[in-house]
């Protein structure tokens, strides 16, 4: 089963790929002329081509694109002639650490809500509960961040708001409200999975079984339910964490960040076309693995699977 | 993604009524739908008569009123340009709610021929359209909105091509689900023995069935048509300045949040509140029409 998920991966890594490719060179017509505008002249539109290996067959290119990609060789910036795969192995930190501190604070702050919420159902603080989901739900991301900004950086003057800091406690402080933004919507995403899985769960036959032995409530529900809730509220996390990989695209905007996402958005801004490939390929990298982790990750929780697995 | 429940703990279970209420009148039946479509109609209507509504254009620029708080004259402040931020928050309504209809109809339009045609033959064509529609489900749809609109270019047209294709799968899936469910029916079979063509057993036969849940998942994904447009805007990919969307007010304001930060908050509260009722009214929606997928 496993083998199966790798070579579904392998797959899907190869349909990834060829997706960019084609997103980059077939659908906007001309890269040149969409990299260059329309002013450009024939002479500069020829020398990109070349520049950039446009001139060869797309058969040709696609093999290249290939090879690049193993050999993590993204070339050189169009605007400031840096290396791409340098470039981004600087930037890749930043990104992480606000997505990792960002799962971790919506987990410290959104299981115990959606625990609360399901044991309590009905009650106020599950109503109370419910709407602060709904709210994480429909605000946008980068709408809260700028309200944490306003409220948290600039008038009560707590944290530094833009920037990403460079050694550790300069970093940490810098990583404060990015991360309560993405935090903050994760926790909506997870109180919300945890409220409905645990209550799926306590609907279960052995959790009556359990009532009827005479066990703790306290026990019933953090022994036998919490744990088989958690199943789906992990494999949902997957999607959690790419949604807030996206999202950090936003975030790092908003506090003038380091990023995989500012690579991203400033190489759109300045039609820096090597740039966005890499970016976007980099990004669609991050689906593929965090599916991957999801899938073993899942195999970890469940024994049913472990034991398919062998 | 999308708002799975009633927030209500006290409106009234579905499977409570009864089975021949209308349509509407079970939709009618929440106090919190009922609100909820009541601000979608203001919304509506802001879109629709913006230049009725707005007080000042919202492109003229007033260097005697720059960077303002709120004031009489004008109500949520101007920007740096003098610009009336309550004027362009209004038709920064227009964008955002003409691409969060069109392009859930636009990928339900493609995903359902796409899903009928794949439910209906099988074989290889099935295969590779669901296994596109996995690859394309493993992504965030803000993420492939942000791919697809980096490769088209930004502009409105374009971002309606990269969010539908982004909710693309989504429908894709029903589609073919339901095809293959309704394709097993004995009325599909005496179809087809009596001659009639593929085509016309699709749009004749099996449309008609499916179409009630494609509706439903439509209704689902305006909400995050919406948020995804603010984003993208808000990332510059999507409506261009100087015209008012959502998006490009927080961006805007952004730069100016020292000064005055009520480009942000106004623009900010109108998407939030947007995406809130149409989240609450698809999930009304679907609980009328498709109680079973309740959780």
């Amino acid at each position: 089963m496993l083998l199966n998920r790798l070579v579904d991966s392998v797959i899907t890594v190869i349909l990834v790929v060829t997706l960019v490719f084609v997103a980059m060179r077939i659908l906007p017509g001309d890269p040149a002329v969409a990299a260059l505008g329309d002013s450009a002249t024939a002479e500069q539109l020829a020398s990109f081509r070349e520049r950039m290996g446009l001139n060869v067959p797309l058969w040709h290119q696609y093999l290249d694109f290939l090879v690049n990609i193993v050999t993590l060789n993204f070339g050189t910036s169009m605007i400031t002639g840096e290396n791409i795969s340098a470039m981004l192995l600087a930037n890749l930190p930043y990104t992480v650490e606000l997505t990792v501190a960002a799962m971790i604070i919506g987990m410290i702050i959104g299981v115990p809500i959606g625990v609360l919420s399901a044991v309590k159902r009905g009650s106020f603080p599950d109503y109370i509960a419910r709407i602060i989901a709904l709210a994480g739900f429909c605000i946008p991301d980068f709408f809260l961040g700028a309200l944490i900004l306003i409220v948290f950086g600039l008038k009560l003057d707590l944290f530094p708001v833009t920037g990403g800091g460079t050694d550790f406690p300069s970093r940490m402080q810098h990583l404060v409200l990015p991360a309560m933004t993405l935090g903050l919507v994760m926790a909506a995403f997870t109180s919300r999975l945890t409220r409905s899985a645990l209550l799926e769960v306590l609907k279960r036959d052995y959790i009556r079984t359990a009532r009827a032995k005479g066990v703790t409530e306290r026990w019933v529900i953090y022994k036998h339910a919490l744990r088989n809730a958690l199943i789906p509220v992990v494999t949902g996390f997957g999607i959690y964490i790419l949604t807030m990989l996206s999202g950090s695209i936003a975030i790092e905007l908003i506090f003038a960040r380091p990023g995989v996402g500012s690579v991203l958005i400033n190489g759109i801004n300045s039609r820096d076309y090597p740039m966005v490939q890499a970016g976007l390929l980099v990004f669609a990298l991050f689906v593929v693995v965090v599916n991957i982790a999801m899938d073993l990750l899942y195999v970890l929780i469940d024994p049913r699977l472990r034991r398919a697995a062998r | 993604m999308t708002v799975t429940e009633n927030i209500i703990p006290d409106t009234p279970a579905v499977e409570e009524k009864s089975e021949r209420a209308g349509f509407w009148s079970t939709l009618f039946s929440s106090r919190m739908t009922v609100v909820c479509l009541c601000v979608i109609g203001i919304f509506a209507a802001i879109a629709a008569f913006a230049p009725w509504f707005a007080p000042y254009d919202p492109l003229k620029q007033n260097f005697l009123a720059m960077s303002k708080g709120p004031s009489a004259a004008h109500w949520f402040g101007t920007d740096r340009y003098g610009r009336d931020i309550l004027s362009r928050t209004i038709y920064g309504a227009r964008p955002s709610l003409a691409l969060g209809v069109m392009a859930p109809v636009l990928a339900g339009i493609v995903g359902t021929v796409v899903g009928m045609l794949a439910g209906y033959f099988g074989g290889w064509i099935d295969r590779i359209v669901s296994r596109l529609c996995d690859v394309l489900m493993a992504f965030p749809s803000l993420l492939i909105g942000i791919m697809i609109s980096a490769a088209l270019g930004p502009g409105f047209t374009n971002l309606i091509v990269a969010i539908a294709f982004a909710f693309l799968p989504r429908f894709v899936r029903v589609a073919r689900a339901s095809t293959m469910s309704i394709t097993a029916e004995p009325y599909i079979d005496a179809a087809v023995a009596s001659g009639q063509s593929w085509m016309r057993i699709l749009w004749k036969q099996i449309l008609p069935n499916i179409s009630g849940p494609l509706v439903v998942v439509a209704t689902l994904w305006v909400a995050t048509a919406i948020r995804i447009e603010a984003s993208l805007s808000f990332l510059g990919l999507g409506t261009q300045p100087p015209a008012a969307s959502w998006g490009n007010l927080i961006r805007d304001g952004l730069t100016e949040m020292l000064v005055s930060p009520w480009s942000v908050i106004t623009a900010g509260f109108a998407v939030t509140l947007c995406v809130l009722a149409f989240n609450i009214v698809g999930d009304a929606v679907r609980d009328v029409l498709d109680p079973e997928s309740r959780d």
